[in-house]
């Protein structure tokens, strides 16, 4: 196998892990992050955020597999989750749950 | 922007690829699902036609009052076009015993217009189609339901890929060359994709969505402790009915019937009964599935003893 090819295997490796493991993760935390910051009825929020949640992780993993290389749609999607995740984080300690 | 398309290319073909064959078999369980009931009859000719609803709702009371007085709840299916009423049963836990979950044919049963159990021949008819739409059948049920969430998954990735890749959408609807190898084969997979994209987005979505609350139970847990405070607000409810010990005949359940319809502006599909026989015992009336559209029916909850209305 060339080098070339190589590559290209890791490449497509990188993105699988990236697209479905770590983009349900990175998906997760958007969500859980949408249902703390929309505004209006807690209960309404919650579903709202929860049936948006697979247009946000199929578009997440389009995004995956359109980035220039494997390590800039790895790096942009933790990014995303670890952005997500802090605000739910700091909205929950601020806020609390019901 | 050529590249961005190319690169959904290949995710379009593997996504659609890998868990084609096992989309396909939960395709077909579910459009045959469309014909339960017809096939459930089909499957059982040895059963007469169905009791008219009220008939057979007091038939199913004679047998239930017979079998279990005392029951923590009766559940009886009312009779659309199935042969007769479904009943099942919660029994009571003993003294000092938890409550626990003996098996299923001991509690439930099948009864004509007379309050009789009707027997016929031991099939699921088209029940084993509609479960196995989404819990396969030939596995553990949970991780059924995670293969099916994730085949879903898969084909919502499928289709959006498959548009951002398509380049001329509406040209190539119209254009088919036939006689051309792999070009017709693709020719035909545009055309018949395009014609039906609405249908296949909304039937994987839905899906989805169906079990949201497997999958993506995230949304609750952020705002919630505990998913049951959301069930509350969402689906409120009569509350829990609490037994008082003093035996009490319950009214007929024929005319709660019939003022529920006129409420409901629709077709009764399910009764349940809590604590029947007690001075609290409470009727729940809940709309047909033929209905309307909701997963969730309206419903109505009267008090047994007084046969009055106590929450809508």
């Amino acid at each position: 196998m060339t080098a070339r090819a190589t590559a290209t295997r890791l490449s497509v490796w990188v993105r699988v892990l990236t697209a479905f493991p770590l983009g349900y993760a990175a998906t997760s935390l958007v969500v859980m992050a949408l249902a703390r910051l929309l505004p209006g009825d807690q209960a309404q929020v919650t579903v709202t955020a929860s049936l948006l949640s697979f247009a946000i992780y199929a578009g997440l993993v389009v995004l995956v597999f359109a980035a220039r290389s494997a390590a800039r749609a790895l790096l942009t999607t933790v990014l995303i989750g670890t952005v997500a995740g802090g605000i739910t984080w700091a909205s929950i300690l601020m806020g609390g749950r019901l | 922007m050529s590249t961005f398309r190319q690169s959904q290319s290949s995710l379009h073909t593997w996504s659609g690829l890998i868990v084609g064959w096992v989309l396909f078999t939960i395709f077909l369980a579910g459009t045959v699902s469309y014909w339960r009931e017809d096939i459930n009859r089909w499957m059982r000719p040895e059963l007469g036609a169905a009791p008219a609803p009220e008939v057979a709702v007091a038939g199913a009371v004679a047998y239930l009052n017979a079998k279990a007085p005392d029951a923590r709840s009766w559940f009886i299916e009312v009779p659309d076009r199935s042969e007769g009423a479904r009943l099942f049963w919660q029994p009571l836990p003993k003294a000092g015993e938890a409550a626990k979950r003996g098996r299923r044919r001991d509690t439930q049963a099948l009864v004509d217009a007379d309050g009789r159990p009707v027997h016929a021949r031991e099939t699921q008819g088209g029940e084993f189609l509609y479960r196995f739409h989404f819990d396969l059948h030939y596995m553990p049920v949970i991780w059924a339901r995670y293969l099916v969430g994730f085949c879903a998954m898969m084909m919502l990735i499928a289709i959006v890929s498959g548009i951002i890749t398509h380049k001329k959408i509406f040209k190539d609807f119209f254009t088919f060359r036939r006689a051309k190898g792999q070009r017709t084969w693709l020719d035909g997979h545009n055309a018949t994709a395009v014609l039906a994209l609405p249908f296949h987005l909304m039937i994987t979505y839905t899906g989805l969505v169906t079990l949201v609350t497997l999958y993506m139970p995230w949304a609750a847990v952020a705002n919630y402790a505990s998913t049951q405070a959301l069930y509350a607000q969402l689906f409120p409810d009569a509350g829990e009915v609490k037994r008082l010990d003093r035996p009490t005949p319950m009214v007929p359940l024929g005319p709660l019937i019939r003022d529920a319809e006129a409420r409901l502006h629709g077709k009764v599909g399910v009764i349940r009964v809590e604590e029947p026989n007690d001075v609290a015992a409470r009727v729940t009336l809940i709309g047909s599935p033929s209905g309307g559209m909701g997963a969730r029916r309206p419903s109505l909850s009267y008090s047994a003893a007084t046969g009055r209305l106590i929450w809508q």
